[in-house]
């Protein structure tokens, strides 16, 4: 079969990644080790009153995000039949991901008024997975209207063959 | 006419082939869109809705964060307490502490580490504990600098720089505003108007400038950078580092 293409290669690949990124910025949230700051830099996005959600660091939640895509993914790449239905899901995840990383973006840009790249990178991956999902999505039901519009054609084709 | 009569039943069913295909066609579009309902509004509107959730959530968490509290400062009063020096002055090991109200890493080491200190050494008489000011993150830094020095003339220096770090949340964001100043000065007991003039008044702009200028000449470059009896400056990457510093002074 070939319903598994490339695409969903990519968006393992990003989810993958972007659980990394955001592992490890869920270790240094909870690392109370820090015990110099120094000229610069000194975690201050992570340290910002933006950096947890009702007392859970927003790290952790998108780890936990990535975790789920990923899950997903694998689910995906071994379940053929709901494919359409995963996808779905996994581009609302992203979308929500992505709107929610935009607003952490504008957060650092003109409010913390500092940069913590890794939340960028983040921010970068989760727009990728999106797009990439989203892209996927729209394969998947395009190919799937015209396989149903063009569904009476072939069989009439097949019939005529053999008469003569 | 005959003839063409003849071909009437196939032409009729050739007429009623094209409307069925057309039907199934329509049949097949009207599926595609109900399926891209399915499978790309419902989405969209779920993470429209779960985004805009965790927007008002984080707004609202930042609110709570930034309300002003005030911590246990039980801590200090158990100790003799002479302005930014804490415990018995003749103990036999001095360690200065630079610290930035800003810096995270101060706010770790005065809520997780001090307190063991304390009790260790400073209430035991072994050790006599001065702060000062090392405040190079921001304007903020040498605004609740110069804040914790009007305390000191209230005499309340420490409750108030216990509550400086209660109410940190974050470099340059709004933490340590006059306002803020003014309102942690009430919750730590002040004489809010005193302090109030005390601090537009710039009262101890220069005392914290010179302390600035001072721990700088002395190699002081972090925070919280710390020096026993006299020694350079140094940081430490865990307590031990500090502590071991002070047995070695005691001996």
């Amino acid at each position: 079969m070939s319903g598994r293409p490339r695409w969903q290669l990519v968006s393992l690949a990003l989810a993958l990644a972007g659980a990394g990124v955001a592992g490890y910025l869920t270790l240094v949230a909870y690392d109370e080790s820090l015990l110099v700051c120094g000229l610069g830099d000194c975690a201050t996005v992570q340290n910002s009153p933006y950096a947890k959600l009702g007392g859970i660091p927003i790290a952790l939640l998108g780890l936990l995000m990535y975790l789920v895509l990923l899950g997903l993914g694998v689910v995906r790449w071994r379940l053929v039949h709901q494919t359409e239905l995963l996808t779905s899901a996994n581009t609302s995840i992203a979308l929500a991901g992505t709107l929610f990383s935009g607003y952490l973006t504008y957060l650092e840009l003109f409010v913390i008024h500092a940069i913590c790249q890794w939340c960028v990178a983040s921010a970068v991956i989760v727009t990728l997975l999106l797009l990439v999902e989203g892209w996927g999505l729209r394969q998947l039901l395009r190919g799937e209207t015209s396989a149903l519009v063009s569904a009476p054609a072939p069989p009439r084709q097949r019939r005529q063959q053999p008469a003569p | 006419m005959s003839s063409s009569r003849e071909n009437l039943p196939p032409a009729a069913s050739q007429a009623e082939r094209v409307p069925r295909r057309a039907q199934r066609k329509l049949e097949a579009e009207r599926r595609a869109r109900q399926r891209r309902v399915l499978f790309i509004t419902v989405p969209v509107v779920i993470a429209l809705v779960a985004a805009g959730v965790g927007i008002w959530w984080s707004q609202r968490s930042a609110r709570e964060v930034a309300a002003i509290q005030m911590p246990d400062v039980s801590k200090y009063t158990s100790v003799p307490q002479n302005g930014r020096v804490l415990g018995n002055p003749n103990a036999p090991v001095y360690v200065i502490e630079w610290g930035d109200y800003q810096c995270p890493a101060c706010k770790s080491f005065e809520q997780r580490f001090l307190p063991t200190i304390l009790e260790q050494y400073i209430v035991t008489g072994k050790v006599r504990w001065e702060f000062r000011d090392f405040a190079f993150i921001g304007k903020e830094s040498v605004r609740a600098a110069e804040a914790a020095a009007c305390a000191l003339d209230q005499g309340k220096f420490w409750e108030f720089h216990a509550a400086l770090y209660a109410n940190q949340t974050g470099e340059n964001v709004g933490a340590f505003t006059d306002r803020r100043l003014e309102e942690i000065a009430g919750v730590a007991g002040l004489d809010v108007d005193a302090f109030r003039s005390c601090l537009r008044q710039g009262k101890h702009a220069d005392e914290v400038q010179q302390m600035v200028r001072e721990a700088q000449s002395l190699g002081v470059r972090a925070t919280p950078s710390f020096s026993v009896n006299g020694s350079a400056p140094f940081t430490i990457r865990s307590v031990s580092d500090l502590t071991q510093r002070i047995e070695e002074a005691s001996k």
